[in-house]
């Protein structure tokens, strides 16, 4: 029972007061036991890792303690929640209208200059009561959602920054549906926004507007897997953990794994072109989606969903699907090949004096470790420590002393004992030849998960110690930690610059801590980022996407030589979407790709 | 002093545990293995107290198969100094292993005896116990602190009951078997699997240790728990009576 001591109020609170408080304490009540309690409230709790029933408490702000694990022994088979999944702290965002301001450490100050700039295109309709009765006919009253807390929830996007003003959230359960409702949103002009796990850091999930939103999350059957081939047919809406977990089960894994593993959804993994981990081993989606199924902004139905592993009839029109975010269709079905699950990991958490060592590791590990390095991951010092600082349950595998990088190893084969030896014998000549100034190996699954947790908590950590601003860029190997140390000297002590990421596929994750979301502080960043990436031919978004924060900018990676590819993007576009109703504002700059 | 640490090689404790289709016991080709976490706690035990100068030499010994090398390397990399292999390939229930701890310690004549309170693949829970009633020695089980006192030659234990904690003070030697909350076992540094590399793994087998294996035991069946059934929703309180009554048979 929550007592008025609780509040950070004054005590002696007028009866007015009292009264907010009540309301509003009652308020977060209901809204957190329907959040966690009622499957049907969240559209992602229904399939998210059942953390919420192994004795989690419900803390602002604060991660899930990590449940003892050994219990798990004793016969009870309660998923453990390791890492919070993103739809309780988007839950968290949903309250932040209480009055609990000073409990949230998460920043969620809207992120000012990309948006202000851009005017809602009037050429698009607004949401009228015939609509909504429209939608209650095609989906049953539901799955058409008004209610200002889920709305709420659907509308702001993980990071915090981009907050839209849609007031409808649709949830259709079949293909069917979905070209129902997309064919009445293009006879009315409606603007609409595909929406997955709603784990994206580029806006490009959530409304800018009032965009219609459609949430893909009640489609989320397995189709059928079939062993032989090792491939996996399933909906748009599965949660990438419960396809891995269902995949554990019959001896494979899938081809890509991210931190957001708890709560994205295949859907938004494919239409953002999603790289993650193990792309260093398995390779991009382009290579691993064999077919799917997608509707075009008018209903029309494609099907791509192709099972086979050859299939050179025609041209090969899924891969536009993937990575065109959502402006293109809605991916609603996707066949996947799925690599056989290897039962020999190792894991190695090891530390480099610099950055040249760090280089020197990755070519001395594809050679040496070649077919069986899994993942390369570097963290610098700054990352680090913000993950110790931040991170629950993070331990330093490298007591006592502080080390300026860090590289996490993975690799995966078919032999214990083979394997072992090989990393142990190349961990072994790079200490000896200096590359490496210690390290650790990890002699079990759980030491192996606690050094992933740390690589994989990075994104969370930084966002608890404050504002951010998430850069995601392919850099030349030799380049990358140069744009680090430049925006160093830049941004002097007014912000923490932190680099991080996937050194295996030259993916750097630039990320830039401050107290409080400032535009001067921004300024100070853009656009030289982009400019420096763009002077080293990288690109200014290896695998985040484009979405709404880099909407404008496609020119940096896509330069003005190359002009007329982006010209050619905008007619594919108006070709597939000529209203322009899917995802408007986001990946292509608005002045090629409104319809007017 | 000699601080001796029984450890054991078992199924990977994140691994998914599936039932052999001819239902005699747990798959176990083809799976992780690793050291059972609770003797990974008594190893910590050990070497923490070895570092504190209290004892001069950690001793892992491990019984089983020839795989069993690998465990008691890591045992090694961990900062063990020497390591013993009893060599026995079929299956071992506590009290065989019980016994070949004993005649091991009457070898080395170890101050201390460290063991994991359970094995994380029988949940035993009775070898610590067993080898303590062999040797005569008395044993602190459960242990979540251990403070040694050298001059006096005893240690001050700190057990995890059911009604809290219970203090006992055990002359040495003496038996500890470790609990969950004791320490948190230090990682394999590269440095360290180097030199393990260079230590002595000594093998000996059941015989030449005049011990006797032949188990009373003998697993029939190993069968899965019967899964959870699905919740059902019931629609009006007459209907959940009924269920109440004629399914559940509770009122």
């Amino acid at each position: 029972m929550l007592t008025s001591r609780q509040f950070p109020i004054n005590f002696r609170t007028t009866d007015k007061m009292r009264t907010e408080m009540w309301r509003a304490a009652h308020r977060l009540i209901s809204h957190r036991s329907k959040n966690l309690c009622d499957p049907r409230w969240n559209p992602n709790f229904h399939n998210a890792i059942h953390s919420y029933s192994s004795g989690f408490t419900y803390n602002f702000g604060r991660t899930c303690k990590p449940f003892n694990p050994y219990l798990r022994r004793q016969g009870s088979d309660v998923q453990i929640c390791i890492y919070p999944t993103r739809d309780y702290i988007e839950n968290l965002h949903g309250s932040t209208e209480l009055c609990y301001g000073k409990s949230f450490r998460i920043q969620n100050r809207f992120y000012g200059s990309a948006t202000t700039k851009i005017q809602r295109n009037p050429i698009f309709s607004t949401i009228n009561s015939d609509d909504i009765n429209h939608f209650r006919e095609i989906l049953g009253e539901k799955n058409v959602i008004q209610d200002e807390d889920r709305l709420s929830a659907a509308n702001m996007d993980w990071l915090g920054k981009y907050k839209g003003s849609s007031k409808l959230l649709l949830q259709p359960r079949s293909t069917k549906e979905v070209s129902q409702i997309l064919k009445y949103c293009n006879s009315r002009c409606l603007a609409v926004v595909p929406q997955g796990g709603n784990t994206g850091l580029v806006g490009g999930s959530v409304p800018v507007f009032d965009e219609v939103i459609i949430n893909i999350g009640s489609m989320n059957n397995i189709i059928s897997f079939d062993k032989v081939s090792s491939i996996l047919v399933c909906e748009a809406g599965c949660i990438l953990e419960n396809l891995i977990s269902f995949l554990d089960n019959q001896g494979f894994i899938m081809p890509l794994d991210l931190g957001a593993k708890g709560s994205c959804q295949i859907g938004g993994n494919i239409s953002t072109n999603a790289g993650g981990l193990r792309l260093v081993r398995y390779g991009s989606l382009h290579g691993n989606v064999l077919g799917l199924e997608a509707v075009l902004a008018n209903g029309t139905v494609l099907d791509m969903l192709g099972t086979l592993r050859k299939d050179n009839t025609g041209y090969d029109l899924k891969h536009l699907f993937i990575g065109s975010e959502g402006s293109l269709g809605v991916v609603t079905k996707v066949s996947i090949l799925t690599p056989p699950k290897l039962s020999s990991v190792n894991v190695a958490f090891l530390a480099c004096k610099d950055y040249l060592s760090c280089q020197k590791l990755l070519l001395e590990a594809k050679r040496k470790l070649g077919e069986i390095l899994s993942a390369f991951e570097f963290i610098d010092n700054q990352s680090f420590n913000v993950v110790l600082n931040h991170l629950e349950g993070a331990r330093n595998p490298l007591p006592p002393s502080m080390h300026n990088f860090y590289v996490l190893i993975e690799t995966t084969g078919s032999d214990e004992s083979y394997d072992k030896e090989k990393l142990e014998a190349f961990l072994l000549h790079s200490m000896e030849g200096g590359l490496v100034s210690d390290g650790v190996l990890a002699q079990d699954i759980n030491q192996a998960s606690s050094f992933w947790h740390i690589r994989e908590g990075i994104p969370e950590s930084i966002m608890k110690a404050g504002a951010v601003y998430k850069y995601d860029l392919s850099i030349p190997v030799e380049k990358m930690y140069d744009l680090v140390e430049e925006m160093r000297v830049r941004l002097g002590h007014s912000a923490k610059v932190m680099g991080y990421g996937h050194l295996g596929d030259s993916n750097l994750h630039l990320n830039i801590s401050t107290p409080q979301y400032d535009d001067a502080i921004l300024a100070q960043i853009e656009p030289f980022v982009y400019e420096w990436t763009s002077k080293h031919h990288g690109s200014i978004s290896a695998e985040h996407g484009m979405g709404l924060m880099k909407a404008n900018k496609i020119h940096y990676s896509k330069s003005a030589e190359t002009a007329s590819l982006v010209q050619l993007m905008a007619s594919i576009k108006k070709l597939l979407d000529p209203n322009g109703i899917l995802n408007p504002y986001k990946v292509l700059p608005g002045s090629l790709a409104s319809s007017s | 002093m000699k601080i001796m640490v029984a450890i054991k090689r078992v199924v990977d404790y994140a691994v998914k545990i599936r039932v052999k289709s001819d239902k005699s016991g747990v798959e176990t080709s083809n799976v992780k293995m690793s050291m059972n976490p609770f003797c990974e706690i008594g190893l910590e035990e050990a070497l923490r107290i070895k570092e504190s100068g209290l004892a001069s030499e950690v001793i892992a010994v491990s019984v089983g198969p020839s795989q069993c090398v690998d465990t008691l390397r890591t045992g090694l990399a961990m900062g063990a100094d020497r390591a013993i292999h009893v060599e026995a390939s079929a299956t071992l229930y506590p009290l065989s292993v019980a016994k070949l701890l004993k005649a091991l310690a009457d070898v080395e004549k170890p101050g201390l005896l460290i063991l994991g309170k359970q094995a994380i693949d029988d949940d035993c829970n009775q070898t610590g116990q067993m080898v303590a009633g062999l040797l005569n020695w008395p044993q602190g089980t459960f242990a979540s602190k251990v403070v040694l006192d050298k001059e006096k030659e005893v240690a001050t234990v700190e057990r995890e009951v059911d009604g809290g904690l219970e203090t006992l003070c055990l002359d040495l030697p003496a038996v500890i078997t470790t609990d969950l909350r004791l320490n948190q076992p230090r990682y394999a540094t590269l440095p360290n699997i180097m030199k393990a590399k260079s230590k002595v793994i000594k093998k000996f087998t059941p015989q030449e240790l005049n011990v006797d294996i032949k188990s009373d035991l003998e697993v029939i069946q190993v069968t899965e728990p019967p899964k959870r059934k699905a919740g059902v929703i019931v629609s009006s309180v007459d209907e959940l009576i009924d269920k109440l009554k004629n399914e559940a048979h509770v009122i």
